[in-house]
């Protein structure tokens, strides 16, 4: 089989997996004489696919074979998809001359397991080896771990990759055990916390420690292939994030798969699930959400798809507003529908030089469509008239649902 | 010596500036583009207005304001140096802490032009595309060429030192060449440089890649839109697979879409809108270097007819004759369309006529070229200009002639006389008939020519009463 033929096979089987950052890193920079690349902190996305993903890494499968018979992933070992296999060198190679050419920030290696964790993990650790040492490559690595392999080889995976990855795959231990009965949480979770411990080992031991995956590491979790709802998914998020320090978790909506099981839905969840997850992770992360208050304002357990996770949480505490933009803390302002980190940000700036109207708060970027009804400004108060929670959800629903979605 | 503003580089204005601020020179009393060249050239002349001048070597600016300002130069438009001016001179006279009070006008006003550049800059660390060149003695160096938004090929420039240190390479762009020997960083004009890969031995495997990390489950135009604007798109290698793509994509909508979902209507409307936006690119299907066939063609042949014609006759490639002509049946083949069409009692001037392939491809025999029949990849390859051609003209029906015609419409390979059992819809929502091309019956044996051309006409005749039928109903649009 021909180079191209394998990639086409093998960047298809990676597909699925929606992590695609480059962030993170530390800065480092191919040095004079010898090597390439470069890693700055903030990632860069070198093209985008008619999806509107972004193509930041050459995101590929050491090899599409596996031994794991997980129901929802294509490359299980009963699906019937066409297999190949990249040699260490290939994927080197392939690396460096889509990275000499500007293609790409580095690579994603993720694999099907064969023979065995370990020896999948070697080969896996062997590319980065290559990279980092044989070519003095500098850009970045993220390398996917397998559960069960050593903590030798994670160690070592850890001082090649900028970021190391293991995938929950689902929201519920129940779920896991159905669809995928050769994983285990125990030891995905225990990887994960392998991997912390050593990350925190390099912050004791400050420059002189080796190094230690200096992107940290992250997860993806399989929304709408078995029955959870988006809280005990938020759940499971919120609780990986405080054990493990990890830096992001994906949400991937479930995509039916060609030849998929009987045992999985047969169509997708909507994406728009996937994107209201992704607003309440980072209600959680940046705006100082808990789970249990977004829980109180979803009675079904489930997201709003007609309306953001802020907006539903507001409406379901309207005692605590309309909240003074000339006066309220910044953690009042950043429970404000409307008004994101950066606006919050220029708000609290601007104030200190002006009393802040309705105009100016056009200016600095807020979204009042959705601001209006929760703030004060200094000539400006919300309308009076029926302004009950239900009323105000029907008429932002409508106003949502009339607009295209995207 | 007077300076015209449109030379002005961040170092010249400065220079020019700098005694105006120190004069107290209020920027709402500068004719600016007038009144600063000649202001500039003669600093003496200026003298104080409403505010108490300031001695030259007090001119100090806070440096957040200097990165800022060096930042807005780059910025391509006119009053870039007026607001500059106004920046620096109420930094100075009115409120040294302008800068922090993102609600003022003109601070807003900069910070949304400080976002476009840093963001060009950002793009152009992304969209750069280098291309081998194999030097004299086996050396390797790379070419890019790159068209920023802004004047930012200085600045976004160093970035690539640090990454490709130890490569030689050269980013061209409509305002200069930044050159990289190894060891330091040069800018020269592009004019000067000769040599310019067209191609390179790995964009194949790259545009391979592309293709398969899309999935097109979850196609979704306007976020790629959002962040890949369709003005980088000329120099990227991979676009000219999104065509292809955002089509395979709305297929697989129109295949959901009696699902009635909100989200997937609304979706696949989407598609439709973006994959008609795109492929009409400013230069048109006469530059598309999406496949090769270009290259031993005359012309990309259009197709024509009316507008809003509501039947669509859609061909495999143009001819012989019709490359010559630039117009689609207008050889042998079409005047065996124009007979079955009155035999139908279609009026050609009613119908949109058009191809699959836009370029004709042949092979040479004897002294002729002698048509070919396009490759998949090649349909593929055309096909957003054909999709572009039905979300324009939006035919009530179309008419596949031929099994290229049909793949490029509906993505599935059928012989025709199987697909003429079948019922078909467009994405857009038109029906589909399948049929034989003309030039089979000129190619057919005398036992069979009869009944293919049979074939044809009752389908045309076919195709004219299902306008009728469907003539009236609301379209999908």
């Amino acid at each position: 089989m021909d180079l191209e033929a394998k990639l086409a096979i093998l960047a298809d089987a990676a597909k699925y997996d929606a992590s695609c950052a480059s962030s993170g890193a530390l800065k480092r920079y191919a040095s004079p004489g010898q090597g390439m690349g470069s890693t700055t902190g903030m990632g860069i996305c070198h093209s985008y696919t008619p999806d509107g993903r972004c193509v930041s890494l050459l995101k590929i499968l050491l090899t599409n074979f596996c031994l794991y018979d997980c129901v929802y992933c294509v490359n299980r070992r009963s699906s019937d998809v066409p297999r190949a296999r990249f040699n260490v060198e290939e994927v080197v190679d392939l690396t460096l001359s889509f990275y000499r050419r500007n293609y790409i920030e580095g690579l994603f290696l993720s694999s099907g397991i064969i023979r065995s964790a370990d020896y999948t993990m070697e080969q896996m650790v062997a590319v980065a080896r290559q990279l980092r040492v044989d070519h003095q490559f500098a850009g970045y690595i993220h390398l996917k771990t397998i559960p069960e392999a050593s903590a030798d080889l994670i160690e070592s995976a850890g001082r090649y990759a900028d970021r190391l990855s293991v995938n929950i795959e689902l929201p519920s231990n129940d779920a896991l055990a159905r669809l995928a009965p050769e994983k285990s949480v125990r030891s995905i979770k225990k990887t994960m916390g392998t991997i912390r411990l050593r990350l925190d080992e390099k912050k004791a031991g400050g420059q002189r420690a080796p190094a230690f995956a200096p992107a940290g590491q992250s997860t993806q979790m399989i929304v709408g292939a078995d029955a959870s709802t988006d809280i005990n998914i938020l759940d499971t998020a919120d609780t990986l994030y405080r054990s493990y320090g990890l830096k992001r978790v994906y949400y991937s909506a479930f995509s039916p798969i060609p030849h998929s099981s009987a045992r999985l839905p047969n169509s997708a969840p909507p994406l728009l699930r996937e994107h209201r997850l992704y607003q309440a992770d980072w209600l959680l992360r940046f705006y100082g959400f808990s789970v249990s208050e977004l829980s109180h304002s979803l009675p079904t357990g489930d997201l709003n798809l007609n309306l953001d996770p802020k907006t539903v949480w507001a409406l379901a505490n309207r005692a605590l507003f309309p909240v003074d933009v000339n006066t309220a803390e910044r953690e009042v302002l950043l429970r404000v529908p409307g008004l994101g980190v950066r606006v919050v940000h220029r708000i609290l700036a601007s104030r200190r030089q002006r009393r802040l109207m309705w105009e100016d708060l056009k200016v600095l970027g807020a979204t009042l469509k959705r601001a209006q009804h929760f703030i004060v400004a200094g000539n400006y108060s919300p309308h009076a008239g029926d302004r009950s929670s239900d009323k105000l959800n029907a008429s932002m629903t409508q106003m949502n649902t009339q607009q295209s979605l995207f | 010596m007077p300076i015209a503003p449109e030379t002005f580089t961040f170092e010249s204005w400065r220079h020019a500036v700098r005694p105006l601020l120190a004069a107290g020179k209020n920027a709402d009393d500068l004719l600016w583009r007038e009144h600063l060249s000649t202001a500039a050239a003669d600093s003496a002349s200026v003298t104080a207005q409403s505010t108490p001048p300031l001695d030259k070597a007090s001119i100090r600016l806070p440096r957040s304001l200097m990165a800022l300002l060096d930042r807005l130069a780059c910025y391509r438009t006119e009053d870039r140096w007026e607001l500059m001016y106004r920046l620096a001179w109420r930094t100075l006279f009115e409120n040294s802490q302008l800068l922090k009070d993102p609600a003022d006008a003109d601070v807003s006003h900069a910070m949304r032009m400080d976002r476009a550049v840093k963001r060009d800059i950002h793009k152009m660390h992304a969209f750069v595309r280098f291309r081998e060149i194999t030097l004299v003695g086996g050396v390797s160096s790379f070419f890019a060429w790159f068209e920023p938004q802004h004047e930012i090929l200085r600045k976004g420039a160093i970035f690539f030192a640090k990454r490709f240190p130890n490569m030689r390479w050269t980013i061209a762009t409509p305002d200069g060449a930044a050159v990289w020997d190894l060891s330091s960083l040069r800018f020269v004009d592009s004019g000067t440089l000769t040599e310019r890969p067209s191609a390179d031995v790995k964009e194949d495997l790259w545009r391979t890649y592309y293709r398969s990390i899309c999935n097109v489950a979850r196609i979704n135009p306007s976020a790629m839109l959002r962040e890949m604007p369709q003005l980088y798109w000329r120099n990227l290698p991979e676009a000219a697979e999104i065509g292809p793509l955002l089509q395979e994509g709305s297929a697989r909508f129109a295949a959901r879409h009696h699902q009635a979902d909100h989200e997937h209507f609304t979706r696949a409307k989407s598609v439709r809108r973006s994959l008609a936006q795109i492929v009409t690119s400013p230069e048109g299907v006469q530059s598309c270097r999406a496949c090769e066939i270009w290259q031993h063609a005359t012309q990309a042949v259009e197709g024509s007819g009316p507008e809003v014609a509501q039947l669509m006759l859609v061909g495999e490639q143009p001819g012989d004759e019709e490359d010559l002509h630039g117009a689609p049946f207008v050889g042998p083949a079409g005047k065996v369309l124009d007979e079955t069409l009155r035999a139908a009692g279609l009026d050609r001037s009613d119908l949109y006529l058009t191809n699959a392939v836009k370029h004709f491809k042949w092979e040479p025999r004897g002294k002729r070229r002698l048509h070919k029949r396009p490759s998949v990849a090649e349909i593929r390859a055309c096909n957003g200009w054909l999709q572009s051609e039905i979300s324009n003209v939006k035919p009530l029906v179309i008419v596949a002639l031929g099994a290229s015609a049909l793949l490029a419409l509906t993505g599935k390979s059928c012989t025709i006389e199987a697909a003429r059992a079948i019922q078909m819809t467009h994405a857009g929502g038109a029906r589909i008939i399948a049929t034989y091309h003309p030039s089979a019956i000129l190619r057919a044996d005398e036992k069979v020519r009869d009944r293919l051309r049979a074939s044809l006409l009752g389908d045309l005749k076919r195709a004219g009463s299902w306008l009728k039928i469907t003539r009236g109903r609301p379209t999908l649009e």
